[in-house]
């Protein structure tokens, strides 16, 4: 019972808890989404931003190479004083109105730097089309428009910057990429001393993966792969800006934390509550158990006296006027009666608290049941009801005479109570091996099948209007069989034409035939 | 740099000394050409002083055997020089804009990084409120310190080098892409654009090979920035920093420790402060049938006949110069022969103009070599000597890398003897100076002595080509 409640009670506390801590978790979870994507929000703006930057860088050289190539002198000795004065030019390709190499001249002098970038130059400047002018719609025949041309060498991005001459030349301007790494890093941050840039790190990598510059002072812990990145600008777009960093802080648990521990201190506090109220009640159960306990081991003592005597007296009797006999048997019975009574709040009491034990020892069945019978006859004949014993039960076995006769005697009470109207009652004993069945089948109302189920339930009665006005303590039956079980059998109520018909088993191993007999007859 | 030893068989008959004063003068009037020239640079100035109302650079164009052997092709050296002039007192110096790069990574943990402040402290307490100086510092990433400002307010500047510390890897490039950010802020072309880097390690984020960075270096220059490097330590790349420095055109210095630290910045710094002149160009026009063969040190163009070279800054009262070696086709006996016109040019940062200032020379033809020896001019002499021996001393770094030790070694020692027979002619001391630093070379080829040695030799090597003060 109690291990029971707890359970109970434990589930009523916990379920709601798990129930609560999940909406929780998904809740916070919830959360946690909208914070990633408001953060992952955050910095696609910052890459943003600075590729935007980086495409300034871009457009302000594209302006710087547009202005400066705007009147290339035409004869070489000209160009050249020109680009050691330009600084915004370095190498450039200039190429005449038939796409044919002008400067640096193929075949002219050249000095030693102007021959190493004809060399490693030459795939670009050997194919016409790489300076094809553009014929009208320039778009469409694909001849040169001013615009950056990119090509991989020396392991990295090289880039020229091509556009037609007004006077119909065209000229490459080979854009240095150091020199172009060094305007880019200029547009970008520094990481400042603010701790505020210790949540970040911004990385460009160039298009073969080399960290080109960074900033920000979170250190990556190695192998960490970026949580965003951006293609730059053209004519860059081979290069990536990256964002790394820690995670957004989480949002906050405490205060579902809070919120649990709360709901989970007022359920316990409500469980106590109850199982304290609830044990409460089974200890006043338990008081008033044992009180009935004790006032049936006070009355005990006193009805035996009075049973004895009453006895005696009916036998010292014997030649009285029938009233004085008549009294006398009413005083036996009720005695009797009495005792059983008792006998089965003892038996209940101990039960109850698992000290009801059986004490088998060698008997004959029917003597058991013959003496049992003789009890009930006065009551039953007083009341008009035949008894039918059908015993066939003679062997020895081992029982305990207290149980299978306070077993008879309860369902006999029974028919006593409910079924004397029927006007009999059949007894039957059999003995297949080892094992005893009892029989009590009366002709009564039998009980209903709503009931049949609970009948044997402590404190259960079948309340209708035969039962109506007829005492009884409610747990004849559920020791009956609390009895019968201990014993190594059952008592069932079986189903029959009229009446009720309740079968006991017992388990009675038999005893051996002679010396057990003669045992008997002396004890 | 100490004047050139009397040599007892200088004719003294010959004297140029006309010529050479129109061209110190550096008025377009000097356009006429030189007479046979045993050129005396310092006695021409002691002989005249400078006209003060003309404040230029000078030029002095000389050969190094100004006569030659009639019959024959010769080969000859000219030398271009052009000295910054003198700054009469401090407070005439040229504005500058300087940015110091300082390297916090890990390495510089400790006493390096320690020393790095004070001196840095030290440097920016040399400045004029005027200047304008800024303060970055890079590891994995860069960080503006002192983002650019005059030279006003000392303790802010101190306090924000002070707050340094050391930690990370080395982002050299960024740092001196964000260095040259800072000069520009404040650009101008009339101040000295400088950039002074320290670091002890090597690069290794972002671009880090010698050749990108030698590229950015290039690409600041031509804005108008020139870059120094310190390498302290044994660590750092010193091909990364002396090629960095020469496409520049800023110093080079192998700081072996840290202590030293005060006194190379206070060394660049005393440079800085005595920048007189920017963009320097030597246009050097060879006369017909006169052939360009190469330039010893320095690097520049030659196309057919004309020889381009920058020399960049002046320095007050230093000279830069070029030093050309050139094939004279055969002459007459006793006739003279046109070698060269040269034009310089250059942005005087003291009145804020560009200068040009044009010279020329030519060769005498002579009977015998020894008629042509006794001619020589020492000065010239001793500096082609200087800068061929850097190039064999280049030459056999290259071939001490290669594992050639041996051959390497064998080119020392014989560069070595070579000076010091040159040293028995010319009796120039810093040819015997040259001659030991090849020997101490030639004995420290191997293992960690190399790591130092190799950098004290690509010092020298960019000390010589550029001719550079410390």
């Amino acid at each position: 019972m109690r291990p029971r409640l707890a359970l109970v009670l434990a589930v009523l506390v916990l379920s709601p808890l798990v129930a609560l801590a999940w909406l929780g978790v998904r809740l916070t979870d919830g959360e946690d989404r909208a914070v990633q994507v408001r953060f992952d929000g955050v910095i696609a703006a910052r890459l943003d931003e600075t590729a935007e930057a980086v495409k300034r860088v871009i457009a302000a050289l594209e302006g710087d190479l547009l202005a400066a190539t705007d009147d290339l002198p035409p004869d070489a000795p000209a160009l050249r004083s020109r680009l050691r004065a330009e600084r915004r030019l370095g190498h450039v390709l200039v190429f005449d109105g038939e796409a044919r190499l002008s400067f640096p001249p193929p075949d002219g002098p050249l000095s030693a730097d102007e021959r190493a970038f004809l060399e490693r130059t030459r795939g670009l400047w050997e194919n016409r089309d790489f300076a094809r002018p553009a014929a009208g719609d320039a778009a469409q025949d694909g001849g040169v428009v001013p615009g950056w041309y990119i090509w991989f060498w020396a392991g990295g991005l090289n880039l020229m910057y091509r556009r037609p001459l007004p006077d119909g030349r065209t000229v490459a301007v080979e854009v240095d990429r150091p020199r172009l790494l060094a305007a880019v890093i200029a547009a970008l941050p520094t990481t400042e001393r603010a701790p505020s840039t210790g949540t970040e790190r911004l990385t460009l990598v160039d298009s073969s993966g080399r960290v080109v510059y960074q900033w920000g002072a979170w250190e990556p812990p190695a192998g960490l792969s970026p949580r965003l990145e951006r293609a730059l600008p053209p004519p860059l777009e081979a290069w990536r800006l990256t964002w790394s960093g820690p995670p957004p802080p989480a949002p906050s648990m405490a205060g579902l934390y809070a919120g649990l521990a709360g709901v989970a201190l007022a359920l316990l506090g409500l469980a106590l509550w109850f199982y304290r109220a609830s044990t409460a009640e089974l200890r006043r159960a338990a008081r008033r158990v044992s009180f009935v306990n004790q006032v049936s081991h006070e009355l005990k003592t006193p009805l035996t006296n009075i049973r004895m005597y009453a006895e005696l007296l009916d036998d010292a009797l014997w030649d009285a006027d029938d009233r004085t006999r008549r009294h006398l048997g009413v005083i036996v019975d009720e005695s009797q009666r009495l005792s059983r009574l008792i006998g089965n709040i003892l038996t209940f009491a101990r039960h109850q608290r698992d000290r009801l034990t059986l004490r088998p020892t060698p008997h004959r069945p029917d003597a058991l049941v013959e003496g049992v019978l003789a009890q009930f006859e006065p009551a039953f004949a007083a009341k008009g009801i035949t008894i039918e014993a059908d015993l066939d039960a003679e062997h020895r076995a081992a029982l305990d005479a207290d149980a299978v006769g306070q077993i008879l005697a309860n369902l006999l009470g029974n028919v006593e109570k409910y079924a004397a109207d029927g006007g009999r009652v059949t007894v039957s004993t059999r003995q297949p091996g080892d094992t005893l069945r009892l029989t009590v089948a009366d002709a009564g109302p039998g009980v209903d099948k709503a009931h049949r189920a609970r009948i044997f339930e402590p404190f259960y009665r079948v309340s209708d209007r035969l039962s109506d006005g007829v005492a009884g303590t409610g747990i004849g039956l559920g020791i009956a069989r609390t009895l019968a079980r201990l014993h190594g059998g059952d008592l069932v109520l079986e189903p029959s034409a009229v009446g009720a018909r309740f079968t006991a088993t017992f388990a009675a191993p038999r005893a051996e035939p002679a010396g057990g007999a003669a045992r008997e007859e002396l004890s | 740099m100490q004047s050139p030893e009397q040599s007892p068989e200088r004719s003294p008959t010959l004297l140029g000394l006309a010529a050479l004063a129109a061209l110190a003068a550096g008025c377009a009037a000097s356009a006429q050409p030189a007479h046979p020239q045993q050129a005396h640079p310092q006695q021409a100035q002691l002989d005249r002083p400078l006209a003060p109302a003309t404040r230029t650079a000078r030029l002095d164009v000389a050969l190094g055997q100004p006569l030659a052997v009639a019959g024959q092709k010769n080969k000859v050296y000219l030398k271009v020089g052009l000295t910054g002039l003198a700054l009469e007192d401090a407070g005439d110096r040229p504005p500058v804009n300087v940015s110091i790069v300082l390297d916090k990574s890990g390495s510089m943990g400790g006493q390096k990084l320690h020393q790095a402040k004070e001196a840095a402290r030290l440097a920016v307490d040399r400045l004029a409120p005027s200047d304008i100086v800024s303060v970055v510092a890079y590891d994995s990433t860069v960080r503006v310190v002192v983002p650019a400002t005059k030279a006003m307010d000392k303790r802010t500047i101190h306090h924000g080098i002070d707050r340094l510390s050391a930690g990370g890897n080395t982002a050299l490039f960024a740092g001196v892409s964000k260095g040259a950010e800072e000069l520009r802020k404040f650009f101008d072309r009339n101040r000295v654009n400088r950039v002074v880097l320290l670091s002890d390690g090597l690069a290794n984020v972002g671009p880090s090979s010698a050749s990108e960075l030698a590229r950015l270096g290039a690409s600041l220059m031509r804005e108008g920035m020139s870059v120094t490097t310190l390498g302290l330590g044994l660590d750092y790349n010193e091909d990364l920093m002396a090629q960095l420095a020469r496409a520049a055109d800023g110093n080079h210095a192998f700081i072996e420790r840290a202590s030293d630290l005060a006194r190379f910045f206070e060394l660049e710094f005393g440079t800085v402060l005595k920048v007189v002149g920017r963009n320097a160009t030597l246009t050097i026009d060879c006369a017909p049938g006169v052939r360009p063969v190469r330039l010893l040190g320095r690097d520049g163009d030659i196309v057919g006949q004309q020889v381009v070279v920058r020399l960049n800054q002046l320095y007050a009262s230093e000279e830069k110069f070029a030093l050309l070696e050139l094939e004279v086709p055969p002459g007459e006996l006793g006739g003279r022969m046109p070698v060269a016109r040269v034009e310089a040019s250059y942005g005087n940062l003291l009145t804020q103009m560009t200068d040009r200032l044009r010279g020329g020379v030519d060769i005498g033809f002579v009977a015998t070599a020894a008629e042509a020896d006794r001619a020589r001019d020492q000065s010239v002499m001793v500096k082609a000597i200087e800068l061929v021996a850097n190039e064999r001393n280049r030459m056999a770094l290259m071939l001490n890398d290669q594992g050639r030790t041996r051959e390497a070694r064998q080119v020392l020692q014989d560069n070595a003897a070579w000076l010091d027979d040159n040293f028995q002619r010319y009796k120039a001391p810093s040819l015997q100076k040259l001659k030991r630093a090849n020997n101490e070379d030639a004995s420290n080829l191997d293992g960690e002595n190399y790591r130092r040695q190799r950098k004290k030799m690509r010092k020298r090597q960019i000390e010589y080509d550029m001719q550079q003060m410390y």
